[in-house]
């Protein structure tokens, strides 16, 4: 005899399955495309990938339309799609100073070789909400675009986000650290060698774990819990940091490079873009060298000021921990976006046996006390 | 040719790649060998939300092939959204036949129930588990805990337990009892009642337990020692029902679950209940 | 024979037979008849269990495997699962990696190709080797079991080995037939005579 049972559950999934899909897909409003969540929600299609830790814009923005803009719902889908594919191939190291800058400043010295690009950034606009009508914005964006065209000239060499059109140079400048490692004011923690770096995808990282695996963790971390872990430790209870000052903010592109299956040459597969951060430490406990600082760092898919610079000060401020406390245990295993979003919400799975087998033991102390008390 | 040309792009079935069902199976015989020990894994994102059956699904599906007959239970209860979903993904990704019988079925998964009958030695158990840590209530610095089983150093679990009994006048722990397995390691046997703690002991089935979310895989093979820590002079309690019956099949040998009100009493293993009811089915 | 990669559905046969050996130590199950047919029954579990990011070492068609699976071929010290051929030597067992008590999942799995597996009915003839009893997780009370002479030598090195659980390696013995049986780290295997006449029931 095989399955039988009401099918009361399958129908019931299958109703909200209906319902969520009818309402996702049918409206009056216009459709959208994945073209214009492309072009008109960069942000959200970058921080989706971060926490997914795959760049593939264009499923990402399948993702956040599917999720109807749920965050942590897009990652789940494209991070699931992840699972499903094979991994055939290792990419070489690509070296960030191999990063085309689109944006760069250095907050620590006014005037820095290479330049501060200010870049495309709202930092430095006010912030009002705009209620310009849908026709006039269209009006003033043929407009806008009409004047580019003739201002640039060859329409090829826009690309988009850099202020400037200085030279190659430019967008690869020597960055900060190195000046300071000039001037000697810089602990050396550079890797002797070339370690293998930890996979967080098919080892999980549990304390004490190399430094790439706090990194790796935290580069595909939530980036709200990034951000909560940074500002709990300036303001909270917690206090394992002290505030850094930033070295670099990048935002820029990268080639991922393989080693071609036949000739063996290396071969661009990809070109990515990540936000990078170098965040300069001052020393000053017992035990450190109080005449030079040190460095942390961050890198995220995408353009994402904010995590990445949570993530530099989180990476040095866990290497002066030293296992003293419990901020490794917090940065590796409560930032993902998947897992503590899950658990918590599984908390809505019927819990039934559970609650019985509670209610069960406290009605058996009762029982104990009134027999004691007796 | 193109990245996406490399890539199949057939509708996708499978819902794990096949190295990550090796590295399950890797794990999993691990941990066969291993009686309760954490065997840690790269576990998967599965379409199933972290907390909500990814690690016992991802179990299941390095272990079913398409001759196996799968049960899926939530609760107990085959009939449960969550154990509806899990079953339908893992009968279409691998052809298996499911089952509500568990006498039928050669691989049981389920979410916090050991099915009252029908195991054997032809059947696998995998137990979603939420947390595999059994002494995350004592200690939360996960180095000290790593410490704690590799020294099978169990002292503060002890102490824990004692306290508890001194402070309540009985052993307060619900579900998720902390058993000795094999005589080695303390483990965590997810919020199955205490109800179905004996059963695990000295079994004829082989049970695997999943967590996703903290990727660690742990078994408890047939015939093992699973001891649920208490004292000499303490007797370890299942849940008492005060005499009460199902309402449906009038058991009282079936662990039972009450509707608030009456209280109305019913079987949580519900296939159990209706082959009860209807023998001859 | 040709050796060729198992398909999704081969290596899942495969893997079950190797997970119920494991489980129900002492006992035979069966590798799958066809694949039997087609290749050395020592080498599929092999095939089907390692991949890029697992090592081992093999006496007999390593390279081969390496290609087919892209597995890492390494020396026996280091292989997280071994091929052997023959019975295995005590250097060769003290050699092999135990894992311990932080990592013991990284002691080595261990397949040794035997012309036939010992069965319980056998135990109670002289000729078929020396008795031992074997206990533990996944048996029943105990097994009785004769283990053939060129095995003592083994069954003494890695009774050792596992000694210090939760450290150890565990093994499964194939034979040309295709039977499989397991042996993990936590079966107690004795070899007094008396514990065996005792035990034979």
């Amino acid at each position: 005899m095989g399955y039988v049972s009401a099918r009361g559950g399958l129908d019931a999934i299958q109703a909200a399955e209906r319902l969520v899909r009818r309402l996702r897909l049918v409206s009056d409003s216009t459709w959208l495309e994945e073209d214009q969540i492309l072009d008109k929600l960069r942000m959200l299609v970058d921080r989706v990938m971060s926490e997914a830790g795959l760049w593939d814009p264009r499923l990402a923005a399948a993702a956040i339309r599917q999720s109807e803009g749920d965050v942590t719902e897009a990652v789940h889908l494209l991070r699931a799609y992840r699972s499903t594919l094979p991994r055939f191939a290792y990419s070489e190291p690509s070296d960030a100073d191999d990063i085309r800058v689109r944006r760069r400043i250095v907050p620590a010295f006014q005037r820095v070789p290479g330049d501060q690009l200010l870049g495309r950034s709202v930092d430095y606009t006010a912030r009002f909400l705009e209620r310009q009508s849908d026709e006039d914005a269209r009006e003033e964006a043929e407009k806008l675009r009409a004047e580019h065209a003739t201002a640039v000239g060859d329409t090829a060499a826009n690309d988009g986000d850099t202020a400037t059109n200085d030279g190659d140079a430019a967008r690869t400048p020597r960055r900060l650290i190195e000046l300071l490692r000039e001037m000697d004011l810089l602990v050396d923690r550079r890797s002797v060698g070339d370690p293998e770096p930890f996979d967080i995808t098919r080892v999980p990282a549990r304390p004490p774990a190399p430094r790439s695996a706090l990194l790796s963790s935290m580069s595909r971390a939530d980036t709200g819990a990034l951000v909560n872990q940074w500002y709990r430790n300036i303001l909270g209870p917690d206090g394992y940091l002290h505030e850094v000052t930033l070295g670099e903010v990048r935002h820029g592109d990268l080639q991922v490079v393989v080693a071609h299956p036949v000739s063996g040459e290396a071969v661009s597969v990809a070109e990515v873009r990540v936000t990078e951060v170098e965040a300069i430490e001052d020393l000053d406990e017992i035990g450190e060298d109080r005449t030079r600082f040190d460095v942390g760092y961050g890198l995220c898919f995408g353009h994402n000021e904010r995590k990445a610079i949570a993530m530099a000060n989180l990476d040095i401020a866990c290497h002066r921990d030293a296992g003293r406390t419990q901020l490794e245990q917090s940065l590796l295993l409560t930032t993902d976006a998947l897992d503590s979003a899950g658990f918590l919400e599984h908390l809505k799975l019927p819990h039934y046996v559970t609650f019985r087998s509670m209610i069960e033991r406290k009605i058996a102390v009762r029982k104990a006390r009134r027999k004691h008390d007796a | 040719m193109t990245l996406d040309g490399l890539i199949d792009e057939r509708p996708r079935t499978e819902l794990l790649d096949e190295y990550a069902k090796r590295e399950i199976r890797r794990a999993m015989l691990s941990a066969v060998a291993i009686p309760g020990y954490q065997v840690p894994f790269g576990s998967r994102e599965m379409p199933v939300a972290r907390g909500w059956g990814s690690g016992g699904l991802q179990v299941t599906l390095a272990t079913v092939h398409r001759e196996d007959v799968v049960k899926v239970i939530d609760q107990g209860d085959d009939d449960g959204v969550n154990a509806v979903n899990l079953r339908r993904l893992v009968t279409s990704s691998t052809g298996a036949r499911e089952t509500s019988v568990a006498a039928e079925a050669t691989v049981v998964q389920s979410r916090h129930r050991v099915p009252e009958d029908g195991l054997d030695e032809n059947t696998v158990l995998v137990l979603q588990v939420p947390v595999p840590e059994p002494l995350r209530g004592v200690e939360r610095d996960m180095r000290e805990l790593a410490r704690m089983h590799a020294e099978a150093d169990y002292s503060r679990m002890w102490v824990s337990l004692y306290e508890d009994k001194v402070r309540n006048g009985v052993i307060t722990q619900s579900t998720g009892y902390p058993c000795l397995v094999d005589g080695r390691y303390v483990a965590a046997t997810t919020p199955i009642p205490r109800w179905d703690i004996p059963r695990l002991h000295d079994a004829p089935f082989l049970t695997l337990f999943g967590a996703g979310r903290e990727k660690r895989i742990y078994a408890i093979p047939p015939y093992t020692d699973v001891e649920p820590l208490t004292f000499e002079d303490v007797p370890f309690e299942v849940e008492d029902a005060d005499g009460a019956c199902c309402a449906l099949c009038g058991s009282r040998e079936s662990f039972l679950v009450s509707l608030p009100g009456a209280p109305t009493w019913l079987c949580s293993d519900t296939d159990w209940c209706r082959r009860r009811r209807e023998p001859s089915a | 024979m040709n050796l060729r990669a198992l398909s999704s559905h081969e290596s899942t046969l495969v893997f079950r037979a190797m997970l119920s050996a494991l489980a129900f130590p002492a006992r035979r199950f069966e590798l799958p008849p066809r694949l039997v047919a087609e290749m050395p029954a020592a080498v599929l579990p092999l095939l089907a269990l390692v991949d890029i990011e697992t090592s081992f070492h093999s006496q007999d068609h390593g390279a081969e495997i390496a290609v087919i699976t892209s597995a890492p071929v390494v020396a026996l010290p280091d292989a997280r699962f071994v091929l052997f051929d023959r019975a295995p030597s005590r250097t060769d067992v003290c050699g092999l990696s135990r894992g311990d008590a932080h990592r013991p999942e990284s002691g080595c799995g261990v397949f040794v190709a035997v012309d036939a597996l010992p069965s319980a009915e056998a135990a109670s003839r002289a000729s078929a080797g020396t008795p031992v009893t074997l206990s533990g997780p996944g048996i029943r009370g105990a097994i009785a079991l004769a283990v053939p002479d060129d095995f003592l030598d083994f069954i003494a090195a890695r009774n050792e080995v596992v000694v210090a659980a939760p450290a150890g390696i565990d093994c499964w013995f194939i034979a040309g037939d295709g039977g499989v049986m397991g042996l993990p780290r936590t079966t107690r295997v004795a070899t007094s005579t008396a514990a065996a006449a005792e035990s034979g029931r």
